[in-house]
């Protein structure tokens, strides 16, 4: 088993380092001009070259990526920033590291991610479990009709439908203004999740607040997701449900709940978590669209503006940090199977 | 289940996509009114007698901007997939059957390219390439390469160890005829299948990239783009109509497209149908 593991995370570096270097190059390729965009409109051609200058923008592209990658000790310097040292660079655009950016956003993306897979889950596990058990029933069929429609639609276009009946028609629900709303002060806490942090403190009055928010964007972002688990839960457990065992189980008098819940669920269950994960680990940096229409302050909308402004280290650091957490989620999932089932590490 | 369910199936996806189709071909005859027309006396009118599906913006025709946008659409997705194609299949062909280094080296680039999210890569590459159809298109159709490779690529493996493949290696054919004889008829099916449900994930890609503004070029009009210009609107309150008929023109294509994708799988495949 180690040396699996051992083998698989050597086979991650060389993908990792195609990533930057994909990255930086489509990052360097885009229209626009980052020293001009950094300067405003109002400033002198010195003045951008100056900016361009202290930005290092004048070095060859493969020296600009040997700073990135490893600091300055490409232009002779003490040996300071650069990637492997776990510096992302400072974003042109706020001034600030980039890596401070993207950890004051990427708990919005965690948290309306986190819920919408929740709900996801808890939408396609028992309807899936049910869907087996009606097999070919008229259940199963609207199962199916709902998962096939489920990757048809657009999961922006579903963001702005329950927009339109939950907050213009009903009213029920706030409108695209982020996490809280306007003006409202964060819950202090750990997590930054204020779902989370507001419970912890006791703040309900943020609490609810926080989840009506939360609401339209996790339906939105988990409602696709809907369909793949569904399918894989029903499948899985039709399996179960012709396997040996659960005949044995109800020859031997377990049926209903017990039966359902305690084995068929159980065997079902590894496969569609696995799923989720997988879909999770894109949607970190897929969430763009949803984020966009609610003015959810996540990593994903940090990614778009920052490429709206050719903002070098800003959008590296979003695409890496996209793939990375694709590559590692999809990773960890193949290393959980190989430890339920050892025959997949032969391959 | 009978065979026949399948058939209907099929039926209803290709009743669907042939459909949209037709209203793509036949834009002209269907939308009276020109989806460029700017009427600044009638914006933002629900939909009437005269705009069936109401006004967008600058007095814009919805129902006439949904027809016409479908030729966009459309077009895109499945040149794209054509393209995606044209790049995957021979190279899956070849990287399966002879394998080697020159089999890794191919796979570990599909792995570099496959590690960012197919909408993160397509964002970055098109806002380097510029704006366009064409740019679109060279965009989704390098995005879905791998898929295409990958799954030729497998197909290949098994086939190669076929008996009859041996049989005509036995028989004194070339390995270039046996690649091209015996093995790639024999990727065909999955090609197809596969291609239906690329041309539907291809659609909610030029949409999406449409919807954040790197679409077709306004004023021509595209789904994704139309149901982006309802934001500012929903936000002032209102014009429903504006989102909600491109969003259904987008559903109803991608849903015929994986009802086709999923009816040609079971036939190519007869074994998934008994999980049916």
């Amino acid at each position: 088993m180690l040396s699996y593991v051992t083998r698989r995370l050597a086979a991650l570096i060389p993908i990792l380092i195609g990533v930057t270097l994909l990255a930086f190059i489509v990052s360097h390729a885009l229209p626009g001009d980052p020293a001009r965009q950094y300067a405003g409109i109002n400033a002198s051609e010195a003045q951008v070259e100056a900016i361009r200058e202290r930005l290092g923008l004048n070095e060859s592209l493969p020296v600009q990526y040997c700073v990135y990658m490893i600091g300055d000790t490409c232009l002779g310097g003490s040996g300071k920033g650069g990637l492997i040292r776990g510096d992302l660079g400072e974003s042109i655009r706020t001034g600030f590291s980039v890596a401070q950016d993207v950890g004051a956003r990427l708990p919005a993306t965690i948290e309306m991610v986190a819920a919408g897979m929740l709900f996801a889950l808890l939408v396609a596990l028992p309807l899936g479990v049910w869907a087996a058990v009606r097999k070919g029933k008229l259940l199963d069929r609207f199962c199916r009709f709902i998962s096939t429609l489920g990757v048809a639609v657009p999961d922006f276009w579903l963001a702005m439908i329950l927009l339109l009946i939950f907050f213009i028609v009903l009213e029920w629900l706030p409108g695209p203004v982020g996490r809280l709303p306007i003006g409202a002060t964060p819950p202090e806490g750990p997590t930054s999740l204020y779902v989370i942090d507001s419970l912890v403190s006791g703040d309900w009055e943020t609490f609810r607040t926080a989840v009506k928010h939360l609401i339209l964007p996790m339906v939105a972002i988990g409602f696709p997701a809907v369909a793949p688990i569904l399918r894989l839960t029903r499948n899985a457990t039709l399996s179960v449900l012709n396997s040996d065992y659960i005949a044995f189980g109800r020859a031997a008098g377990l049926r209903g709940a017990p039966l359902y819940l305690k084995y068929v669920l159980r065997n079902a269950l590894p496969g569609a978590v696995t799923m989720t994960g997988l879909i999770a680990g894109y949607m970190i940096g897929g969430a763009v669209l949803v984020e966009r229409v609610f003015s959810w302050p996540g990593v994903g909308l940090y990614g778009f503006n920052s490429l709206v402004n050719t903002d070098y280290p800003a959008i590296q650091a979003y695409v890496l940090l996209s793939a990375v957490t694709y590559t590692v989620v999809f990773l960890a999932v193949d290393l959980v199977q190989s430890l339920i089932d050892p025959r997949v590490r032969l391959k | 289940m009978t065979a026949r369910k399948y058939d209907a199936r099929l039926i209803i996806g290709l009743g669907m996509f042939g459909f949209m189709v037709a209203v793509a071909l036949f834009a002209p005859l269907i939308a009276r009114n020109d989806p460029l027309a700017i009427d600044l006396a009638n914006q933002f009118v629900p939909p009437s007698a005269d705009h069936w599906f109401g006004t967008a913006s600058l007095g814009f025709d919805v129902f006439a901007r949904v027809v016409y946008a479908a030729r966009h659409d459309l077009l895109i997705a499945v040149s794209a997939v054509a393209l995606s194609i044209a790049i995957g299949h021979p190279i899956g062909l070849l990287v399966g059957y002879v394998g080697g280094w020159g089999d890794s080296v191919t796979m570990r680039c599909l792995d570099v390219i496959q590690a960012f999210p197919a909408l993160v890569l397509a964002i970055g590459v098109l806002s380097a390439l510029g704006q366009g159809v064409r740019n679109l298109i060279l965009v989704i159709g390098i995005v879905g390469v791998p898929t295409f490779v990958r799954l030729v690529r497998a197909e290949v493996r098994s086939l190669r160890e076929h008996a009859y493949v041996e049989a005509g290696r036995a028989v004194g054919n070339s390995r270039s005829k046996i690649l091209v004889r015996y093995i790639a008829p024999g990727t065909v099916g999955t090609v197809v299948t596969q291609a239906a449900v690329s041309c539907g994930w291809a659609i909610l890609l030029a949409a999406a990239l449409g919807f954040i503004g790197l679409g077709v070029p306004l004023p021509e009009p595209e789904w994704g783009a139309m149901i982006a210009e309802g934001i500012p609107e929903m936000r002032r309150g209102g014009s429903w109509w504006i989102p909600v008929f491109p969003g259904i023109a987008i559903a109803i294509t991608v849903f015929s497209l994986s009802l086709i994708g999923e009816s040609v799988a079971d036939l190519v495949e007869p074994t998934r149908r008994k999980s049916r």
